[in-house]
């Protein structure tokens, strides 16, 4: 275990807002590290900072200082196309609202984020594999929150990324879907071998992960190691 | 007081994060009512300003000829003189013939017995020695030029030679065009034109020849209560009873009654005008249904994008009235701007810039300032009712909806395909941006109609004002000249307003486009689109429609062309260059790009993390 790669080291992240004349310190001075094919779940109450760290981590915005260093090249560092280019190679980002295209099927819309990845993996297997087979040809529009949230999660795998950045995935889901999709991005963790970091504020998910970072006013609070994660079935909340 | 207050601000903040389609109407709407009230006045000013000048210069009604070899005799001309409707009388000789091969017409006047169609010194004096001196009509494109102070040696009919003094050169009211008159018998045109008094005859001839010359003309005003619009109906029916009445008075089969209308400077420049009426009715008929049509777009646009703002106001209980008015008020007040603007614009500079190239026509008068604010009004208004009404249409349509369901975005029709879909061969084929545009493109139709309708008639009217231009082009080039050359400026002022035009429907339609799809963008660019492809993505879709739109609207400008010379009676649609169906389309795409070039900052601003946080 402790041979493990670092695909990420967060190393005195912050991010300040201005609004007006006022200044908002979503990120404070906040480490922490990620290892290769590592499940992390952030856990955090509304306002601590999540999206915004997450956001940093997929190349979306910047940090205000400090580094963010993922396989060993500081990205804060990074030119807005050099960033474009990190996006399109390193990440797969899933959104608690899907963020589908509504004119493209559920097919397309992976077929969408393929188109200019180079070692993406066909968009049918990866729709097969989240349980859309049946569904491919459909528009988002004639899909449940729950499947539409599966072609999301099949678009950002079928990049082939390197990280899985989930922004509450699941929170816009009832139970017993939500638990569909967890599992559906541990089995992408463990099977495609992906860095898999969820965002939440159900800290009843927390067992299923390899690590879970503890954030509180833009500041990592504790990190806790799960030795041994349990499966998402034996959880229950 | 602070429920007002929050409405009044809401109605603000629309404004203001609308400003650039706002601000891009109030435009479309000013070219229309510019366009639409400065050509409509312009015939109007002209006019006005020859009403003027003829009123000035005591224009004769009629001209009275005799055939007879003896002339008019004194009863004769009393008993015009007593007759109760006519106001003046001036009898005088006009004598045509040919003077060393120029076609010259001598006018010899009474010197007390000369009030009508007074004469302006254009250049030189007046005649102070009649005995001796003589006037000239003032060069033109057919007038000769006589050089002032210059001796005219002049053979009276081939009986007589003697000189005279040229002192000044005039411009008659009779004669106010390029084109000067012709000799009545001959048809041919005049070289010369002599104004002088009987005493230079008296002088110059022996006493047997002067008994000779006959009273050849009469001009005759008639009694009128106010000042006359020569070019009204009423003046028309006024002189054709007074001809009618008088061949009756007299029964004379040796006279000739001579109106304004047998006038050639009159019947050119009143039948250019005509044509000109023709132009500015039908021309910014063009102009405003495609500035209507962008103000629909815009307003329906706007009123869908605002569909769970305005549930949530009506969940909240805010009369339906005052969600309404919001719209209206916002459609209202902008077309009002623009109309206004455009009505200042249209009633000021529009006709500086053409009222000078009347010159080539005619000899203009000092121009007559006349803001006839109607046409202008009525356009406005016609314009804002319609645009208002489809509004209140719109906005009562998402109100009969519940607030709960205006509060989901509107779901698009689940799955629908598109024609181009069933011929699988191709649309396999497709590399699948052009699915999605093509996707976009034919699912919301009202969207694809409004959009390739704008761009259609952005071309017809680019395409109208080229094709116009080269008619009047290829007319002074076969000698239509001064006809032609008038129309010039008329045809370059129409292209420039289409292009401002074409250039604003452009920006309106793509800038809204990018602002209905911040989501989209927001999420190509978290999938790692790069700026060009997010840009090419977004500008496929109103680059296809623009096509259409395009190739819709060039056959549509020559079906307009055609229809416009058909009811000019001037021209042909064969003197369209061929060129021109190219030069206009290939405008349009000018434009389109120019555009995209300019909003490709609106698109790269677009921040992904704030575009996608929540539902909508
Ligand atoms: N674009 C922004 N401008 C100004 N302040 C912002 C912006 N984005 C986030 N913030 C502020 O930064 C802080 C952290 O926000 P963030 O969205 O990261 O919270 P979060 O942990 O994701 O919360 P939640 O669980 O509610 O999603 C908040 O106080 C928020 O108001
Ligand atoms: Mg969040």
């Amino acid at each position: 275990m402790a041979s493990k790669r670092k695909v990420i080291i967060v190393e005195n992240l912050s991010r300040v807002f201005k609004v007006g004349d006022s200044e908002i310190h979503a990120l404070n001075n906040l480490s922490f590290d990620v290892d290769e094919g590592e499940l992390v779940i952030i856990l955090g109450q509304s306002g601590a900072g999540k999206t915004t760290l997450l956001n940093i981590i997929g190349g979306m915005d910047q940090a205000t200082s400090g580094k963010l260093i993922v396989d060993d090249i500081d990205i804060t560092k990074y030119s807005k196309k050099q960033l474009t280019d990190y996006r399109r190679n390193y990440v797969g980002f899933v959104f608690q609202f899907y963020n589908l295209m509504s004119n493209l099927t559920a097919l397309e819309n992976v077929e969408l984020s393929v188109e200019m990845c180079k070692d993406a993996y066909s968009p049918k297997d990866i729709l097969e594999k989240v349980g859309l087979k049946e569904r491919m040809n459909n528009f988002p529009g004639q899909l449940s929150g729950g499947e539409q949230q599966r072609v999301s999660i099949a678009r950002a795998v079928a990049k082939n990324p390197r990280i899985l950045l989930c922004d509450e995935p699941t929170g816009a889901l009832d139970y017993n879907t939500g638990k569909q999709i967890l599992s559906l991005l541990s089995n992408m963790c463990k099977e495609e071998h992906k860095t898999v970091i969820i965002v939440t504020h159900n800290s009843a998910i927390k067992d299923m992960a390899d690590k879970v970072v503890y954030i509180r006013n833009g500041s990592v609070e504790k990190v806790q190691i799960n030795e041994n994660p349990k499966k998402i079935e034996e959880i229950e909340w | 007081m602070v429920k007002m207050k929050a409405y009044t601000k809401t109605i603000y903040r629309s404004i203001k994060s609308n400003l650039g389609r706002i601000i891009s109407i109030v435009f479309i709407i000013l070219i229309g009512i510019t366009c639409y009230s400065g050509l409509g006045t312009l015939t109007t000013e002209v006019k006005s300003s020859f009403n003027n000048y003829y009123n000035e210069s005591f224009l004769s009604d009629l001209n009275v000829k005799t055939t007879s070899e003896t002339g008019f005799s004194e009863e004769e001309i009393l008993k015009f003189k007593n007759d109760e409707t006519i106001d003046e009388v001036d009898a005088f000789t006009s004598l045509e013939f040919d003077n060393y091969e120029d076609n010259t017409r001598l006018y010899i006047f009474n010197k007390d017995d000369h009030d009508l169609n007074k004469l302006e010194i254009v250049s030189g004096r007046d005649i102070e020695d009649p005995l001796t001196e003589i006037l000239v009509e003032q060069p033109s494109s057919t007038i000769k030029t006589i050089p002032l102070n210059s001796t005219l040696k002049i053979n009276l009919l081939g009986l007589f030679t003697f000189e005279a003094n040229v002192v000044g050169t005039v411009k008659s009211p009779l004669n106010i065009s390029q084109d000067g008159d012709i000799n009545l018998q001959t048809q041919e045109t005049l070289d010369v034109m002599i104004y002088s008094y009987f005493d230079l005859l008296e002088n110059n001839l022996p006493s047997i020849l002067l008994s000779q010359i006959p009273t050849t003309d009469l001009y005759i005003s008639f009694k009128k209560d106010a000042e006359v619009d020569y070019f009204s109906k009423n003046y028309q029916e006024l002189i054709d009873d007074q001809k009618y009445r008088l061949s009756l008075l007299f029964n004379e089969e040796n006279y000739v009654y001579l109106s304004l209308y047998e006038n050639k400077s009159y019947s050119i420049l009143n039948s250019y005008c005509d044509k000109v009426d023709i132009i500015a009715i039908l021309v910014p008929i063009f102009f405003l249904v495609v500035a209507a049509l962008v103000v629909l777009t815009t307003m329906t646009r706007m009123i869908d994008e605002d569909r769970a703002s305005i549930g949530c106001y009506a969940s909240l209980g805010v009369p339906n009235y005052k969600i309404k008015l919001k719209y209206m008020f916002i459609c209202g007040v902008f077309t009002f701007l623009g109309s206004v603007l455009g009505m200042i614009l249209g009633l000021t500079i529009l006709p500086s810039i053409i009222y000078p190239g009347f010159e080539t026509l005619a000899f203009m008068p000092p121009r007559a300032y006349h803001f006839d604010v109607v046409p202008g009004i009525i356009a406005t208004l016609v314009v804002t009712i319609i645009t208002m009404s489809i509004t209140f249409y719109a906005i009562s349509k998402d109100l009969r909806t519940s607030p709960a369901n205006l509060l989901l975005p509107k779901s698009p029709k689940a799955g629908k395909k598109i024609l181009l879909e069933r011929i699988t061969f191709i649309w396999k084929r497709l590399p699948f941006r052009y699915k999605s545009s093509l996707r976009n493109i034919f699912r919301n139709k009202k969207h694809f109609w409004m959009t390739v309708l704008s761009c259609a008639g952005s071309t017809v009217i680019v395409f109208l004002g080229f094709s116009l231009l080269d008619v009047v082009n290829y007319s002074a080039d076969i000698g239509i000249e001064g006809l032609a050359d008038t129309m010039v400026p008329i045809s370059i002022l129409i292209i420039f307003l289409a292009i401002l035009l074409t250039i604003f429907v452009v920006y309106n339609l793509t800038n809204m486009n990018i602002g209905e799809r911040t989501r989209e963008i927001a999420t190509l660019g978290v999938l790692g689109y790069r700026d060009r492809e997010i840009c090419m993505y977004i500008y496929r879709e109103i680059s296809l429609m623009g096509a259409v739109g395009i190739i819709l609207g060039i056959p549509l400008g020559a079906l307009a062309t055609y229809v416009l010379l058909n009811y000019l009676d001037f021209g042909s649609i064969s003197d369209v260059r061929w060129y021109t169906y190219f030069l206009s389309g290939a405008l349009v795409v000018l434009f389109i790009v120019i555009v995209d070039m300019l909003l490709i900052r609106k698109i790269l601003r677009i921040d992904m993390t704030t575009s996608l946080k929540s539902v909508d």
